[in-house]
């Protein structure tokens, strides 16, 4: 979970080795496990399947997994997006190359006519390493294409669109009466 | 011949990890897995993921702050508990190869694809969020307590007010290279609601909240996002629901009819004030006089039209989602308090001449009223009409029933008789004394 008590600053450190991309599955069963496993084409093997719904034509795959019959639904995160598979790490962030006037112990900047020096404790900037990256997530049904009212079509597909319009900023000066009034 | 190659890899592979947790090819899970982020791409380096206070329910929450694009909320998709399910990583090629290249490529050398198990399918979407709910918290409340107006400089709010320790990261961030930029963004949106002191260039501007501002902003960010279109689900179930008509039968039609009519000269100001509203939308240079004036004739059409036209749907629905919107806008970003200030300026005609949500009010009330109008005819109905029936059935499922009991009655009885006794039943007894009779007499005789 993202809340331990503390949460410090994180950062993202840009790295110039090629990111392995992955495709993330949602399974719908619960694995207790986390961690690296292998994987095989005898045990995961999805199947493309051009399957034609009323009203789209839509990526499908079907994998049988432990013996059951999975079917796909392939969610491309919208335009302007990436994903990506973070890990919190207790690295503290060393100074990139762009900035200075900055130690390592974190962010100390020219800008000390503000603080009152009680920032320094709590200003560490710890990093998350960037493991992975991918463009869709693929979420599996048994034996049933996921539906539009799934959190993860929903999501993906609803609310990143609709936080475009939400959070909107250029909207100045638009209503004139509202600020007339008062 | 796939099968064939990998029988190695696959006997250390997933199985063994769900049915076998214990067996050595699984190592402990790891302390902290890595999580699925979305979020935007080209990111500045300098982008940080800071905690915030989240501006409806003011408990820290995760932000994402770019420089480059501005302020990013953080939405956690995960699915309900009892839905079971995880996450699968499994290493690209994998299940977007195409049949054709994997069986040129299939060697030994894929065999170890490695793929990562999550056992939360938590997935972090980050989606922008406007800079002016990041700094809600700070301006809210925007007096003294006296009434007074409570100024103060962006700095003065983030980093001196009683509070300030919540802001902790973005004061960081705002010192941190790349603060200028969000700082600039925060500012922008903070004149757009507030009322400014500009004391100089070099000074600092000095801000206090305008409710009004900040509802007109609101309401504009609304417009938007109807203009943008609602999500299917929030459309279905916010618009679609609330207008549908109830059915209602033959006999009653002509009773609502009446109302509609009814309702027509009631609510007949909308459309008038509606569209007036929005030529005014376009209208963005008019000045604050002007403004009174346009209002003034906006009643004036209103009331030449009042007597003539029904309130179109779109125009309803058109309210109806506006308001969706709005709500969603106040809970997801406003804190409680200033909430419910601001509902009562929306719900005030006279404080938010954009909107009047009068006709929509009176449609759904009248919508609410034909509907308990439909369910009160529908149970009478059902009374008349079911009463026979129901009972029917009732009757006619205790028979089934009984039968039923009857049968596996008998079925028992025959199960627990023994062979003998079965065998027995196919003599002949007629012309025998009865079984009992023997022991009956005999019983009888030891007694006696």
């Amino acid at each position: 979970m993202p809340s331990p008590p503390i949460n410090p600053v994180y950062s993202l450190p840009r790295t110039n080795l090629p990111i392995q991309s992955l495709t993330p599955n949602i399974l719908p069963c619960h694995l207790h496990h986390n961690g690296p496993t292998g994987i095989s084409k005898r045990y995961w093997n999805p199947q493309k399947s051009p399957t034609t719904t009323t009203t789209r034509v839509r990526e499908n795959s079907i994998a049988y997994f432990r013996g059951r019959k999975l079917c796909s639904r392939a969610l491309k995160l919208p335009a302007g997006y990436q994903g990506v598979l973070l890990r919190k790490t207790d690295r503290d962030e060393r100074a990139p190359s762009s900035t200075f006037g900055r130690r390592s112990d974190g962010v100390e900047d020219e800008e000390q006519d503000l603080d009152d020096g009680e920032e320094d404790t709590g200003d560490e900037v710890k990093t998350m390493e960037v493991l992975a990256s991918f463009g869709q997530v693929i979420v599996w049904g048994h034996d049933a294409i996921p539906e539009d009212g799934d959190e993860y079509v929903k999501g993906i597909e609803e609310w990143m669109g609709f936080a475009a319009a939400v959070s909107d900023a250029s909207v100045n000066s638009y209503c004139p009466w509202f600020v007339a009034g008062d | 011949m796939k099968t064939r190659s990998r029988k190695p890899a696959a006997s250390k592979a997933k199985p063994d990890e769900t049915t076998k947790p214990t067996l050595q090819t699984l190592e402990p899970s790891v302390e902290q897995p890595p999580q699925l982020f979305v979020l935007p791409k080209n990111a500045s380096p300098n982008a940080r993921i800071i905690t915030l206070p989240n501006p409806a329910s003011s408990t820290p929450s995760r932000y994402f702050a770019d420089p480059k694009h501005g302020f990013y909320e953080f939405t956690r998709i995960a699915a309900p508990k009892k839905a079971c399910r995880s996450w699968l990583l499994a290493p690209d090629g994998l299940d977007e190869d195409d049949t054709p290249r994997q069986t040129t490529q299939d060697d030994s050398i894929q065999q170890d694809d490695e793929a990562y198990v999550l056992q939360t399918p938590d997935l972090f979407i980050a989606t922008p969020i406007d800079p002016l709910f990041i700094v809600l918290p700070a301006l809210w409340p925007a007096d003294d307590g006296m009434g007074r107006p409570d100024w103060g400089t962006l700095h003065d709010r983030l980093f001196f007010e009683p509070h300030a320790d919540r802001f902790e990261h973005l004061q960081t961030v705002l010192k941190s290279s790349g603060g200028r930029a969000l700082e600039t963004m925060i500012e922008k949106r903070m004149r757009a609601v507030c009322n400014v002191i500009d004391t100089g260039p070099e000074e600092d501007a000095s801000f206090t909240l305008n409710v009004i501002m900040l509802a007109g902003q609101l309401l504009n960010k609304a417009l938007k996002m109807v203009k943008a279109g609602l999500p299917a689900s929030m459309e279905e179930h916010f618009v679609k629901k609330a207008l549908e008509m109830p059915e209602l039968s033959m006999r009653r039609e002509e009773s609502s009819v009446s109302m509609v009519s009814e309702d027509a000269t009631a609510g007949a100001e909308s459309p008038g004030s509606v569209s007036a509203a929005t030529s005014q939308n376009t209208d963005t240079s008019a000045t604050s006089i002007a403004t009174v004036s346009t209002t003034a004739t906006t009643l004036s059409v209103a009331s030449v039209n009042a007597s003539s036209s029904i309130p179109p749907a779109a125009d309803i629905s058109h309210l109806l989602r506006l308001r969706t919107a709005l709500t969603f806008l106040l809970t997801t970003y406003t804190p409680p308090a200033l909430r419910a200030h601001l509902q009562t300026i929306f719900a005030d005609p006279a404080k938010s001449p954009l909107v009047d949500f009068t006709p929509l009010n009176k449609h759904l009330a009248h919508i609410a009223a034909l509907r308990s109008e439909a369910q009160a005819l529908r149970s009478i109905s059902d009374n008349i009409s079911r009463k026979r029936g129901v009972l029917d059935d009732d009757e006619a499922v205790e028979k089934a029933n009984v039968k039923k009991q009857k049968k596996e009655d008998e079925e028992a009885k025959k199960k627990g008789m023994s062979h003998g006794v079965k065998r027995l039943m196919k003599a002949d007894t007629s012309g025998m004394k009865k079984m009992s009779s023997f022991f009956g007499k005999a019983a009888a005789g030891k007694k006696g």
